[in-house]
């Protein structure tokens, strides 16, 4: 789960449709959170096995997006749920 | 896919037109004359419009809080050297258009004025106006009374 700015001029359809196109990324959701002139507020969510990050991350960069932070990585044999009192809602 | 902007239209056929009846008299080798203003054009064009994506991504790279040049190699950028290519382009054909309709038709003048561009120009003007609803007569002498002065610019610079 990725919080990430991109400019309101970059289309987040093709965005998506270049993140699916990731190794290992089975699936993707685009939420813009945030519109400003020009700007766009986004959580970009990306599922998938053995996700290659640092194909998202240039994808994203070359789009003109900057990932502010990586707000949830799930990795390993099963999901772990967090308990939902170590989590400040945003 | 970059728009194709308007005032490209009316830029290019203006300043090719003009500036061909303004040189053309001062220049015995018309397809020369062309060239340069064909190819001033499409580079003014260029850089102009580079120039103001460049601005542009500055302006985004500012508002994402990112560094200087952090777009520089990203699609942003390609594509806004795309879209000035694309600009400078039109603008090169534009001129061409109105450039080699100046020179091939100037041979035909009344006192120092070459008809046809002139009409060529008044109609231009003409179909303008049509654009934005303006008054297609106004327009219409507008361009004629510009054309005629370029052309007498040109007769006088001869001369010199």
């Amino acid at each position: 789960m990725l919080d990430v700015d991109i400019p309101s001029n970059i289309s987040t359809v093709e965005l998506a449709e270049k993140l699916s196109r990731v190794s290992g990324v089975k699936a993707v959701n685009i939420t813009v959170t945030d519109t400003d002139v020009e700007v766009l507020g986004l959580i970009i969510v990306v599922e998938g096995d053995g996700i290659n990050y640092d194909e998202i991350r240039r994808v994203i960069e070359d789009s003109g997006g900057a990932i502010r932070s990586v707000d949830q990585v799930i990795a390993g044999e099963y999901v772990v749920e967090i308990n939902k009192y170590f989590v400040r809602e945003k | 896919m970059v728009l194709i902007d308007n005032r490209y239209l009316v830029l290019g056929f203006l300043d090719s037109v003009l500036t061909t009846l303004v040189l053309g008299d001062s220049m015995p080798n018309d397809a020369r004359l062309v060239f340069i203003v064909t190819i001033i054009n499409l580079i003014t064009a260029f850089m102009a419009e580079y120039v103001e994506e460049r601005s542009s991504l500055r302006h985004i790279e500012r508002q994402l809080l990112m560094r200087r040049g952090s777009l520089l190699r990203t699609s942003l950028h390609r594509r806004a050297i795309y879209d000035a290519l694309i600009k400078g382009l039109m603008f090169g054909a534009v001129s061409l258009v109105g450039s080699a309709i100046t020179v091939l038709s100037m041979g035909i003048k009344v006192l120092w004025i070459p008809i046809i561009p002139i009409v060529a120009l008044g109609s231009f003007g003409t179909l303008m106006s049509k654009y934005f609803g303006g008054n297609a007569a106004f327009w219409f002498i507008l361009y004629v009374i510009l054309g005629v002065i370029a052309s007498f610019t040109g007769h006088v610079i001869s001369r010199l």
